[in-house]
């Protein structure tokens, strides 16, 4: 299926698109990010300030998706500095954790920032944390009919165990549109029917 | 406050950090260049007091020129002391008081404080310890309480995990970093605006100074904020040798605020011939990977102080244009809402 590579080479095309993570503190952001980069969990990574940036390409059968990560840092401070990072982004990755409630309530405020403002052609609203099901506080159904109603890709995860971390990101991959050329700077036209719903809960 | 005498030799001039997989050559820089800062610990004596007291001195060109070059490592703690005029804003017994009249306190502070301990230097060994996680803990409290308006900022907790490298005792990391903020613009405030305000200055002066990375930087759609934000709040504090971020602090407690616009500037300048050698990779990820093993601490600052035409008097007029800017944006957020 897909496999991720270094470096891409030249027969197929690069499509570069733009990728922020937001969401309140301790949710796990950076946690995702380095198990689908790594495929590694570490419980105590360093504190995101600021924001973090990872690069990554994605294989398909006939083109490339490097993904240009920002992984933003959630102390409620931090706020104001969040547009310099997800302006322009194409993905907008939004975490909440499925055993607090707040983060439930953060991660629905920042879905309709981003939708008052230019928002990003792909939202994600996930679950992580869904290992931990004996604290959960979120139902499912909740953060489902809330990715529907505002019409972004929905999954729970559990970064610590690697659950729908690949499909996460593959889904956005694939949902993103690619039919056109595109060079570094990249410049997407906007396809509003590039945004699915996706139903695939935690199978943990 | 007595200020605990420095560890003995051999000094460990990476303070723990893991530094096996940098080369030979980089190891040889540090280490050389520390061991001539020892020897130079003559020029320093004359501005002594006494073993433990270091009045800052007169800002001459003589001792400012001293400072760049670097203060030998041992001396620092007490050095520091003596740059940021802690002597000024210590209360004895002050520190001890907010530790044990909060004893069982709550605040978002703490809250956040208690999610960074073990997020602060995960590579450091040290840092895996309860007893560093325990004095981590007593002084972002204690700041907190000392400074509420303020409370906890998400990258104190790497300014005060250095200085406690640096400090044997808790109280002295405590109000030297009280000094440090005190001696910073507001950035890490509860709106965090004076760093918003100061990263677009930066990018200004990025511009202006270092056209041909800036441009670089604009090719990615990326600005100084993206490069800078992270070096402004850390002070250079993290993702950097432990000696880089320390020889900038030695001109930070010594010189003020600007300090950080300079050496910014002189690390962009020497990222230059690096970026162009992999233009189509970000940017970003390539400033990390240069940043990382950065020991050339001398041709950055070379290369940073070098830069004319940066008066406190056109920073601020570039602050005032800034400044609107972001005022505009406020407003654009507030009416969508």
């Amino acid at each position: 299926m897909i496999e991720a590579i270094e470096m891409s080479y030249q027969s197929k095309q690069t499509h570069v698109f733009k990728v922020v993570i937001l969401g309140e503190s301790r949710v796990g952001k950076t946690s995702i990010l380095l198990r689908f980069l790594k495929n590694q969990f570490n419980e105590n990574l360093g504190t995101s300030i600021g924001a973090v940036f990872f690069a990554h390409t994605i294989e398909f059968d006939n083109y490339f998706v490097k993904l240009d990560i920002w992984d933003t840092a959630g102390q409620e401070r931090y706020d104001s500095l969040a547009p310099i990072y997800y302006k322009g982004a194409d993905a907008a990755i939004i975490v909440y954790d499925i055993t607090s409630q707040s983060s439930l309530s953060r991660a629905q405020a920042w879905v309709d920032q981003l939708e008052k403002e230019e928002a990003p052609q792909v939202m994600a609203f996930i679950g992580n944390k869904c290992d931990c099901e004996p604290q959960r506080k979120v139902p499912t159904e909740v953060g489902r009919s809330y990715a529907q109603e505002h019409e972004c890709l929905f999954m729970e995860t559990s970064a610590k165990q690697g659950t729908n971390i690949r499909s996460l990101f593959d889904t956005i991959a694939r949902a993103l549109p690619h039919q056109q050329q595109q060079d570094q700077k990249n410049s997407n036209t906007i396809d509003p029917s590039s945004r699915k719903s996706d139903d695939s809960g935690c199978k943990c | 406050m007595t200020t605990s005498p420095a560890p003995q030799a051999p000094f460990d001039y990476w303070y723990g950090f893991p530094h096996a997989n940098y080369t030979e050559e980089r190891l040889k820089i540090v280490s050389d260049y520390c061991n001539h800062l020892q020897e130079k610990e003559s020029h320093w004596k004359p501005y002594f007091k006494s073993d433990s007291e270091f009045p800052k001195p007169a800002q001459t060109n003589r001792f400012k020129s001293l400072v760049r070059k670097g203060i030998p490592p041992k001396l620092r703690p007490i050095v520091w002391k003596g740059l940021l005029d802690v002597q000024s804003v210590y209360k004895p017994g002050l520190y001890q008081n907010y530790l044990t009249t909060h004893e069982s306190s709550t605040s978002t502070a703490l809250h956040d404080i208690e999610a960074d301990l073990n997020r602060t230097f995960p590579e450091h060994p040290l840092f895996h310890e309860d007893e560093t996680i325990n004095r981590l803990r007593r002084i972002l409290s204690a700041y907190s309480w000392h400074n509420p308006e303020l409370g906890y900022c998400q990258s104190l907790n790497c300014i005060a995990g250095m200085l406690i490298l640096v400090y044997s005792d808790d109280e002295d990391a405590f109000w030297v970093l009280v000094q440090i903020i005190n001696l910073l613009p507001n950035y890490h405030g509860k709106t965090m605006r004076d760093l918003r305000i100061d990263l677009k200055v930066m990018d200004h002066y990025l511009r202006k100074h270092v056209p041909d990375f800036h441009a670089l930087l604009s090719k990615f759609s990326f600005t100084a904020e993206h490069i800078c934000m992270e070096w402004f709040l850390t002070l250079f504090g993290r993702d950097f040798p432990a000696e880089f971020s320390f020889r900038v602090w030695d001109v930070l407690f010594n010189e003020g605020w600007k300090t950080l616009f300079r050496v910014s500037l002189g690390i962009c300048t020497k990222a230059i011939p690096t970026l162009r050698s992999q233009p189509s990779a970000s940017p970003i990820a390539v400033m990390r990977q240069f940043c990382l093993p950065l020991v050339e601490i001398d041709s950055v600052f070379d290369l940073g102080f070098q830069v004319r035409s940066f008066s406190r008097k056109g920073i601020n007029q570039q602050r005032e244009n800034a400044t609107k800017i972001v005022e505009q944006e406020d407003a654009e957020t507030a009416r969508r809402r």
